[in-house]
């Protein structure tokens, strides 16, 4: 028995959609329910249905309804949540503690004072989703409306990510259709079944499907029904869908980022070596180093003494680390690289004092000095690279190249080196700069690959240069 | 203390190579033979650990007898011989943004490597040709003087090729393809069979420019064509099983005519095809990778070794690490670890491909995007 890994409004006619199997290393793993040509236009009007449902909804109680449903997501021993754990397990090979280490802090993110929150940075207030709100500046009063349906395009590298855009199109009203990826499809069908349980106003709202990646006819017809896309993926992938965006739809792209962690001898002092190598083993373990967020290597300034002294303590710490949450199973041509790469750094090991490597047997996880920043050995499943500079101002250098990637920096430093390298880094492309440790949990107000993802839903519409302004706020929204 | 180049030692070494590379025969079930080169890599293992101490402490953080990653190639040292300088150097043509990888030959490591390289030729290029018109495809020694793949294929020229027809068609602007033309029309004109050797996307160049123009040959009988490595750095790769097409369409040289060549700047002998694809004895689906890329047959001189990417436990069958162990290499440690997938079957080892990072998909980077933005030192 394959596990469903759709989500579709109830009572869609049966003609509307074709049940399809979808396979994982050319095994048939789990079934799916797709609309048909015609099906896709009949979703459509009942997304929009829906969508005129959640229009009627204030937005503070589609956040409890959220609120409620991250709240039991939030509990490892939640029934949908341990199979969901499961399910995703067997999808990307990632342990089972480290799955639930993905969903301990994305799904955190999820709760109500986050979610207000959020609403507050990016509207100003969330009453503007409800009507109109008065605004001083303009003398008159303004309302923000999301998109009718959002298709939100999803990857499968970071588990319980695909709630990302699903939270952000409820928070503005929209309706969405959520496409799974193969990488791992279950997490969000079972995540949309519980919004629905706790509020079937939800129900009609909500739809959840997959194709592949060559199916153009599904494609389109899905694009047909959006008014707004969110894409997340590789630049290909991106790519294709960018190119079928029409004019009248808003879109939003979360490509391929990196991230990296910069720390200055004054922070490595007053932290600490060993804590420091603790933080580092954090943020670069959690997603299994699978997310733009996570670092993929570490400039220390200090000489390469200093660069092996933090290199042995975070192999320790990255040790420790997988000793309570192991890496989980590697793909053959990831081990493959694995091996290729350890053998070239065990030489440069043994022939370059700049070079050293430290790493766990089955790769759980490597640590390498180097002298100099090599993407190129950045492989992702907890590899961490470490590199010395003699001043932190020198990292720029190295940071500057790879600036439109740029995504998360960890920076350890303080005073006015916080100031300038801040601004230098924010400059230079990076969208976040957190503490050292705290780089895997961007908050739910964090603007995601430097745009305001919630408020880029929205269109707002102005009452302006009218003296009867105030009469088209709601009494409730009304001053005094 | 190391062992002198001018050492007793590595003098008998040099002449149990020499004698081994004259006397292999190709077959892989020679146990005397194999014996011998068995003994003989334990004796270059040995001159290799007390030379480069370096190689020992790499055995010891991986595994003893493991090959040399193409990293050690382009950083630091491998060259054995402290008292005797290079007489030769040959280098990689380096891929996205990497430092070229180095092989430094001594005299007698040159004279080694030119041997396996004409006993291979002899071997599996040369049956039933007799003065062939040699045509390369790659540039003239003296415009290429580091790469390996020019200096070997003109050595094949001038030892076998018949002097007023063989020539390389590369010049300085790239593939002349109205020399090849008018090569071609010679040996066709001469009736003399022609041997067209280069690398495999030189190949591609010229045939599709045959198709635009709408140009074809049926060579002489007993043409061969031997297209050497992979599409390594390119933007596209083609099939062997179209090349092949394409080998029988624009030059009329049927694929049992036809062979693929494993050569690397860091070896000093080459794998070959080991059977032609013929309908007597057709490849079975776990001997022939999709492509249609056939395995390559290990002789005494030269053996694939596929290596489990899990465990770096030898395996016979199934897809697994490439290295390749060359008894014809004097100057350096003679295993490689080649950074391609072996696919190993009861005919040989099938080069299948670069090793690198599996798919990922999603917002995190996969790092070809960064090709070219690399920190250089």
């Amino acid at each position: 028995m394959t596990h469903l890994i759709s989500w579709m409004p109830p009572g869609l006619s049966s003609l509307a959609l074709a049940s399809v199997t979808v396979e994982a290393g050319g095994q048939p793993r789990w079934s799916c329910q797709v609309p048909t040509e015609a099906g896709w236009r009949e979703l459509g009007q009942r997304l929009r249905a829906g969508r005129e449902r959640l229009l009627k909804m204030p937005v503070t109680e589609i956040v409890d309804v959220i609120d409620r449903c991250a709240q039991k997501w939030c509990d490892r021993s939640f029934g949908p949540r341990r199979a969901a754990r499961d399910a995703a397990v067997e999808a990307t090979g990632f342990s089972a503690e480290a799955v639930e280490r993905s969903f301990d802090v994305e799904l955190r993110n999820y709760r109500a004072p986050s979610l207000l929150a959020t609403l507050r940075r990016e509207l100003g207030t969330q009453a503007a989703l409800d009507g109109f709100v008065p605004s001083s500046e303009l003398s008159g009063a303004t309302m923000a409306i999301g998109p009718g349906v959002v298709l939100a395009v999803l990857t499968g590298n970071v588990p319980a990510l695909p709630a990302l855009p699903i939270v952000r199109s409820l928070l503005v009203k929209s309706a969405v259709v959520a496409k799974v990826a193969s990488g791992e499809p279950t997490f969000a069908s079972r995540f949309v079944e519980t919004l629905v349980n706790e509020d079937a106003r939800l129900s009609d709202a909500l739809a959840v499907t997959y194709w592949g990646r060559d199916d153009d006819a599904t494609v389109e017809a899905a694009l047909a029904q959006a008014d707004a896309v969110i894409a997340y993926g590789g630049q290909e992938a991106c790519a294709a869908i960018r190119a079928r965006i029409r004019p009248h739809q808003k879109y939003i792209e979360h490509g391929h980022k990196l991230s990296v962690c910069l720390l200055s001898a004054e922070y490595v002092r007053a932290v600490g070596r060993e804590e420091v190598a603790r933080r580092l083993a954090v943020d670069a373990s959690m997603f299994n180093q699978h997310a733009c967020i996570a670092p993929q290597a570490v400039v220390v300034e200090g000489d390469a003494a200093e660069a092996k002294a933090v290199g042995q303590a975070l192999a320790e710490a990255m040790k420790a680390y997988a000793e309570a949450c192991p890496l989980g199973e590697m793909d053959i041509a990831d081990q493959a690289a694995q091996q290729v790469f350890a053998a070239g750094q065990a030489w440069l090991a043994v022939t370059s004092d700049a070079h050293e490597l430290w790493s766990s047997t089955n790769f759980e996880w490597t640590v390498s000095v180097a002298p100099v920043l090599t993407p190129r050995h950045w492989l992702g499943h907890r590899t961490m690279q470490v590199v010395p500079v003699a001043n932190l101002d020198g990292a720029m250098d190295w940071v500057i190249p790879l600036g439109p990637f740029l995504q998360n920096v960890g920076l350890g430093a303080s005073g006015e080196r916080m100031r300038s390298l801040g601004e230098r880094l924010a400059r230079a492309g990076a969208c976040r700069i957190c503490e050292p440790g705290r780089m895997a949990e961007p908050s739910m107000m964090w603007k995601h690959d430097g745009m305001s993802c919630v408020a880029e839903l929205v269109r707002w519409c102005d009452v302006e240069m009218h003296t009867a302004a105030s009469d088209a706020v709601r009494p409730e929204g009304r001053e005094g | 203390m190391t062992i002198s180049y001018a050492d007793p030692f590595v003098g008998q070494l040099f002449e149990r190579m020499g004698a081994l590379i004259e006397a292999d025969n190709g077959e892989d079930d020679d146990d005397e033979l194999e014996g011998s080169a068995i003994t003989l890599a334990a004796d270059l293992d040995e001159l290799a650990r007390v030379n480069l101490p370096e190689i020992g402490r790499y055995w010891a953080r991986t595994r003893l007898g493991q090959g040399l990653p193409d990293a050690a190639f382009r950083q630091g040292r491998t060259y054995l011989f402290a008292d005797e300088p290079p007489a030769r150097t040959f280098r990689t043509s380096g891929t996205s943004g990497a430092a070229r990888g180095v092989a430094h030959y001594s005299r007698r490591g040159l004279e080694l490597m030119r041997a396996s390289i004409l006993a291979g030729a002899r071997r599996f290029m040369l049956p039933g040709l007799t003065r062939p018109a040699v045509i390369r495809l790659v540039p003239e020694e003296t415009a290429a003087p580091d790469m390996v793949m020019a200096h070997g294929m003109e050595l094949i020229a001038s030892s076998f090729g018949d002097p007023g027809t063989s020539a390389s068609v590369v010049g300085s602007s790239g593939l002349d393809l109205k020399v090849l033309s008018s090569r071609l029309d010679h040996a066709v004109a001469e009736e003399r069979p022609v041997l067209m050797i280069g690398g495999s996307f030189a190949f591609v160049h010229a045939c599709e420019a045959f198709e635009a123009r709408g140009q074809s040959w049926r060579l002489p009988a007993g043409s061969r064509i031997v297209d050497a490595g992979g599409f390594k750095g390119r933007s596209r790769s083609v099939g062997a099983s179209q090349l092949h097409q394409w080998f029988e369409r624009y030059f009329g040289v049927p694929q049992t005519q036809c062979v693929n060549l494993f050569g690397m700047t860091e070896l000093a002998s080459q794998l070959y095809d080991a059977a032609p694809n013929d309908e007597a004895e057709p490849l079975s689906y776990d001997e022939v990778d999709p492509e249609g890329r056939r395995p390559k047959g290990g002789r005494a001189t030269i053996r694939p070794i596929v290596r489990d990417a899990s465990t770096m436990a030898p395996i016979s069958r199934g897809r697994g690490l490439l290295e390749v162990r060359d008894l014809a290499i004097l100057d350096r440690p003679h295993v490689v670890l080649t950074g391609d997938w072996g696919l190993a079957s009861k005919r040989g080892v099938a080069v299948v491909g670069r090793v690198t990072r599996g798919e990922r998909r999603g917002c995190s980077l996969t790092l070809d995007a960064l090709a070219g933005k690399e920190a250089r030192a």
